[in-house]
């Protein structure tokens, strides 16, 4: 090839190439079977090479062959496509067909089908994860749909090997109109005028530093790439290193051009991508052949040289001064600034270093100029950046986006939010040297100074998405730990003084911390950030200093109450189900004991800490098995139906727990409410020796549990028989006792009182017509039905809310004898905080489920409603517990008609008749106490449940009330409350030590429950769920990984 | 040329970009330091223990980092520059076994004397210590090298770079970095000429003569 000395013969050669890159980008599919040709795209990128993408490309290559198409069917190696889990991918020309994980036997199917006969295979394309369609074309999966590919925008098209193929998408061209028709200075001016700000992190603006270069003194200066990207879980710049390359070739030259006096650049790129080596080699040699790097570029007197240094795996030496001096030679250890690499860098000589996207970017604002550039991004910061995107989302991958676009859209709209439904916590942004985003702040627009403000750095793109399973404190570790072995070790700050967080850190997530250690870590971190030499030491105790900051809850959780709320940090613990239960319930070891056979011993172990274990094992939400390990390896144990079976077993066999009382204590305690919160306190307290009232308003003992849950979800002869043996404790259970004035219980001689009253008072939603008759709370509605009381119901019954109340009060309209009953509410489903079980039994039962809708208007008719006016909702931005917000949408209002709306969408505790002294009434109605002790500010007053937390779970109500039993207990002692008074009772029930075998942890589904016929579901109350048989019930607990062991 | 600058009150004056610790240092001026040597025209700055402040600039600067300028005021005991010259000796002692007792370089030993001039302890609690356990180098027949008192100033690194033939230098990262001989290997056994330059350098009791 003869080098190419002007423009003219450069636009020849691109004339020439073009054409056969057109296909590639030809995104009608009806052009497939008109055309002679057909490519196919393979991405050669990390995920996809990783996953076996060679040998699917030489799959196709032999199928070629045989069937002699290779005059036809053409295979284009590319750089990386984006979508990294999704590998192996493959892209079919015309019609951007993309296939996503590629077996090697699936690639036969592709070509008989797809190559031969023009038919799509669907199986193979890429599914939509919420609607399960399959999205065939490239760009509308939804992933790849929102981006903007500018940095990325040769990945997929060209083959990153043929320096023709970047010139036929327009590349040298900006090298050579600068040449020719442009001075330096107009080059640094365009430059200047995109705004483009540095992509290695920092944002320093890349003309500033250029000008800098220029106006330093000397004849010999230098120009770096730094390609040592680092960070855990960052690889965008592989990405265009390994799919672009020639983009920072010209790039260079064109800064080379601008500055003057440099004929000398450095790529300096880490060894660990030895692919990115391998391909910038190519192109460098390509693009000397091709008289466009080297002497008389272009033609012209023009000469720029650029080599590869490859880093030798030193985290450090992407910081430029230890970079630098790693090109020298020597260590690579950084050194104090200034002086600047501008005016002393490489070899002493003025030098100017910038990230591999910063110089891949410089040859299109010269091309397409600066206002192209600064089209897309913020005020601020302009233009696009690559990130790459890990971690707990669904789509796995490389995203570009415009600077400024929300931290929400690129985790939930591009990165499809996070998988299995568990909740998004923070994204760590920055890598090391960043901090962590919480989801309050969700609706940050990613740009320099917006993140930053936060507490985290832009960095050089690497987005790690985090959900409930990950642990700040661990995350800190974790960070830390890299740093603490990337230190180089040169000044003290970062060489001792990070192992020294690290080792509080440690100190923090095993248990052995004080509240003091908290500050100690944020003055070492800071001391380290100011004393450092180099960025690394500088930014290295950000991960502390950020989950600090966001997540001081956490930290505090572990110091204080020795959990981890994500059940990780395993010095804190046997195993997750025991502490990620409220209770504390010892799980493997009642779930080892079904799994020998001894179903009562099951129930006792259980019934030590538990007071209603049958309804516990029916309408316990189940936090434990959000965290259990089986759930990473299949689904996780079926917790809550073991119970219920061991619970069940016990009182089919009139077998009951009964503790002994300990000891005979003069004091009287009341307890208000006879709900799970209060008759946990009762119990413990009673077990204590202490004499217990439990006053009930309500002519029913239970509390939600007798009057809000109805009976085909937890029979009342179950509570009834678990209220019953309470009661052997001697505790007096007052009914229809409400208490007006907590002085007058002082007064007749209680010395402590525990308010456990629930929050049966249902909000309302502020709408005209609400006054109707024919409108229910369904507080009022579920209650009234559980007590036996005449309902007048609908035939067409309409409930809005999306709780486990408005799906009860729902499926309880239902049996009542509804003919429709709708339920209206204002987010999509997967938002709903019922739980997706109920869900689904409603649905299958025939309840039409209205999401994104909203009623504004209950329309009435006879004073009576008669139907109900509704909005469509749009999501709109985040709020902070990380959904959507729903905004209704400007005449999309329809009707739906009714005879019965029930209100379900929020409840709080009703005090307005009770007097009490100095407690304090806070947000939503809730009362005010230490949220630890549970003490109000009324000495001797306690409170538990959802009286105290609003509407939550039974679950949570039994451990508060348990714990509010523990301070009262201190507080009759005359004891400091304390930070921590958990009950600690000794268990008297033996089980196996025996780990499972591996046969038994072996990949197999959960035991399916069954539940009774569907018409006899709908028209009665009978209970719902079936429960396990033994045998069910023992090979379930055989899917114990007994995490406790070991 | 000369310029005038005011350091602690008092006034000085010192060749215009010449280094600011060293010129406070020649003046009778006692800034705590380690790492720095008469002669190195590029700073080590490593050992963070010159930490002053000069009106105008940001919070505290390494003074061995900073050149002399004209009018330019320095002051050394502000609260902030030590508080960040007493973290930095904290944590310098935290991985120093502490053998004062036994040590060759016991009151002549330069931790010893910025411990005296600032008040500093030598033994401060808080830091929890950690002893490296290295094997000393005694194969030498003038002169032993003891890595559990070195506290990685680099002084010797740039002597045997520089006088010396070389045989030392920085190995390995974090807290395992240490002054090494090449591959570990006895300084017996390397090209060692004997100049005993890097002992008379070295600030404590890490390198000495036996």
């Amino acid at each position: 090839m003869p080098k190419i000395t002007s423009i003219e013969e450069l636009t020849k050669l691109k004339k020439a190439v073009e054409p056969r890159l057109a296909i590639r980008q030809d995104a009608n599919f009806s052009h497939f079977k008109a055309t002679p040709e057909i490519c196919i795209q393979q991405c050669r990128g990390m995920g996809c090479t990783a996953a076996g993408g060679d040998k699917v490309t030489e799959l196709f290559e032999d199928l070629i062959k045989k069937k002699g198409l290779d005059s036809k069917i053409n295979i284009v190696r590319t750089g990386c496509l984006g979508p990294c889990e999704m590998g192996p991918t493959v892209i079919v020309n015309p019609g951007d067909i993309l296939y996503v994980r590629i077996k090697p036997e699936d690639v036969q199917e592709i070509f008989d089908k797809h190559i031969m006969k023009g038919e799509v295979v669907e199986r193979l394309v890429y599914h939509d994860p919420t609607t399960n369609k399959a999205v065939p074309e490239r760009l509308k999966i939804n992933f790849l749909a929102d981006q903007e590919f500018r940095i990325l925008h040769n990945n997929g098209i060209i083959d990153p090997w043929n320096i023709e193929e970047y010139i036929a998408r327009g590349g040298y061209e900006a090298l050579a109109k600068a040449l020719y028709k442009m001075k330096p200075d107009d080059i640094l001016e365009e430059v200047k005028k995109s705004g483009l700000r540095g992509r290695g992190g920092a944002g320093f603006p890349t003309a500033t530093k250029w000008g800098f270069l220029k106006s330093s003194p000397g004849t010999v200066k230098y120009l770096v790439c730094n390609g040592d990207e680092g960070d855990p879980g960052a690889y965008m710049n592989r990405a265009v290193l390994e799919g672009n390359p020639h983009s920072i070739i010209e790039g260079m030259a064109l800064g080379a051009y601008a500055v003057g006096n440099i004929k000398q650049g450095f790529a300096y790129i880490r060894a660990e991508y030895p692919l990115a080596i391998e391909t910038l080699s190519a192109a460098i040699a390509q693009a000397r052949d091709y008289g466009l790097l080297g002497k008389n570029i272009l033609g012209t007197d023009f000469e720029f040289n650029l080599d590869i240094f490859p880093g030798a795996g030193a985290f450090v030496c992407g910081e430029e001064t230890a970079l630098l001096i790693s090109i020298e030679g020597k260590r690579g250890m950084p050194r104090q600034r200034p002086p600047f690499p501008s005016d002393k860098g490489l070899f002493g000589k003025p030098t100017a270093i910038n990230n591999v996207e910063t110089w891949s970017i410089i040859p299109r604002i010269i091309r397409e100029g600066s206002d192209w550039f600064a089209s897309v991004g913020s005020e601020k910061s302009k233009g696009t950046k690559s990130f790459s995107l890990v971690g707990k989302v669904n789509n796995v991958g490389l995203v570009e986006v415009p600077l400024g676009t929300s931290l929400g859209k690129i985790v939930f709209d591009i990165g499809g939010g996070v998988p299995k439904g568990k909740k998004y916590k923070a994204t760590q942004m920055g890598g090391p040297s960043g901090g962590v985003i919480p989801i309050e702040h969700i609706n940050v627009p990613v740009d320099y100074e917006s993140v930053t403000a936060l507490g985290a750095i832009m960095g050089s793109g690497g987005l790690v998405v985090m959900d409930e399973d990950n642990c700040m404190v661990d995350i800190a570790k974790m960070f830390l730990g890299f740093t603490r072995d990337e230190s180089c070790g040169k000044c003290v700050p970062c060489r001792a003084g990070i192992p020294k967080l690290l080792a509080i850190l440690n100190k923090i997530t095993s248990g052995n911390a004080k509240l003091e250690d908290i500050d100690t870590l944020q003055e070492l971190s800071e001391m380290i950030q100011n004393a450092s030499i180099c960025g690394l030491g500088q930014t290295a105790p950000n991960p502390a200093i950020s989950t600090i900051r966001h997540f001081r809850e956490e930290y505090e959780s572990h110091i204080i109450d020795k959990k981890c709320p994500a059940s990780l940090c395993q010095a804190l613990f046997k195993a997750p189900c025991q502490h990620t239960c409220p209770v504390g319930l010892n799980v493997y070891g009642y779930i080892a004991l079904i799994k020998e056979g001894r179903p009562a011993d099951a129930y006792k172990l259980m019934s030590q800490r538990l007071p209603l274990p049958m309804t516990v094992g029916r309408v316990c939400p189940h936090p434990c098995e959000s965290k259990c390990r089986r759930g990473q390896v299949d689904e996780p144990i079926s917790i809550r139906h073991l119970k219920r079976y061991a619970a069940d077993f016990a009182y089919e066999h009139n077998l009951s727990y009964i503790p002994e009382i300990k000891g005979n204590k003069a004091e009287k305690v009341a307890v208000i409410g006879a709900g799970p919160a209060g008759l946990s306190a009762a119990w413990d307290l009673a077990v204590e020796g202490y004499k217990v009232t439990i006053f009930e308003a309500l002519p029913v003992a239970g509390g939600m549990l007798a009057v809000g849950i109805p009976e085909y979800r937890l029979p009342k002869d179950i509570l009834n028989k678990e209220i019953e043996n309470i009661k052997k404790l001697g505790i007096q259970i007052k009914l229809n006792s409400p208490v007006n004035d907590i002085d007058a219980l002082f007064k007749d001689g209680f010395k402590a009182v525990f308010i456990g009253i629930g929050a049966h008072k249902g909000d309302k939603m502020g709408i005209p017509g609400e006054d109707l008759a024919g409108v229910y709370d369904a507080i009022d509605f579920l209650r009234n039905v559980n007590l036996g009381k005449a309902v007048q119901v609908g035939k067409k019954v309409a409930v809005v809310g999306g709780g486990n109340s408005a799906i009860d009060a729902a499926r309880v309209a239902l049996r009542k004898g509804a003919q429709e009953v709708h339920i209206v509410y204002r987010r999509e489903k997967v938002d709903m905080p019922a739980e997706a079980e109920e869900i689904a039994a409603a649905e299958e039962e025939g309840i039409k489920l209205h999401v994104l809708a909203a009623p504004v208007k209950v329309i009435g008719k006879d004073g009576k409603v008669a139907a109900i006016d509704c909005s469509r909702m749009a999501l709109g931005d985040f709020d902070k517990s990380g959904r959507r917000s729903p905004k209704p949408i400007q005449g999309s209002e329809y009707t739906i008609e009714v005879d019965m709306l029930i209100e379900a969408i929020g409840q709080r505790p009703d005090t307005s008749s009770m007097k009490l002294g100095a407690a304090k009434i806070g947000k939503d109605g809730t009362l005010v106490a230490d949220k630890r002790t549970l003490a109000t500010e009324q000495k001797g007053v306690f409170v538990g449940g959802d009286a105290f937390t609003g509407p939550f779970t039974v679950i949570e109500a039994i451990a508060s009330g348990q714990r509010a039993a523990s301070s009262i207990k201190r507080y009759l002692n005359g004891k400091d409350l304390g930070p921590r008074v958990d009950r600690q009772d000794p268990e008297t029930v033996d089980y196996n030590h025996i780990p499972p075998t591996d046969e038994e942890t072996s990949e197999r589904p959960r035991i399916k429950i069954s539940e009774i016929p569907l018409p006899e579901r709908k028209s009665s109350f009978k209970e719902c769920i079936v429960n396990y048989n033994a045998k069910e019930a023992k090979e379930e607990c055989s899917r114990c990984l007994r995490c406790d062991i070991g | 040329m000369l310029s005038t600058i005011l350091i602690e009150g008092k006034e000085i004056r010192a060749p215009k970009d010449s280094n600011l610790l060293w010129a406070a240092l020649n003046n009778g001026i006692s800034i705590p330091n380690l790492c720095s040597i008469r002669g190195n025209s590029k700073p080590f700055a490593s050992c963070r223990l010159c930490f002053v402040e000069i009106a105008g600039l940001q919070g505290p600067v390494t003074a061995c980092t900073e050149k002399v300028k004209d009018g330019m005021k320095v002051t050394v005991n502000t609260p902030e520059a030590t508080k960040l010259r007493r973290s930095s000796f904290n944590l310098l002692l935290s991985h120093h076994r502490l053998d004062c007792g036994r040590c060759p370089k016991n009151r002549n030993c330069e931790l010893q004397h910025i411990a005296g001039l600032e008040h500093f302890k030598l033994n401060d609690k808080r830091l929890k210590k950690i002893d490296m356990n290295y094997e000393v180098d005694s194969s030498h027949p003038l002169f032993a090298f003891d890595k559990n008192k070195c506290v990685l100033c680099g002084r010797c690194v740039w002597v045997c770079q520089g006088e010396g033939t070389g045989v030392l230098d920085f190995a390995y990262r974090g807290l395992s970095t240490m002054v090494s001989t090449f591959a570990g290997i006895p300084l017996e056994e390397t090209e060692c000429n004997s100049c005993l330059s890097c002992v008379n350098v070295c600030p404590v009791g890490a390198l000495y003569t036996k």
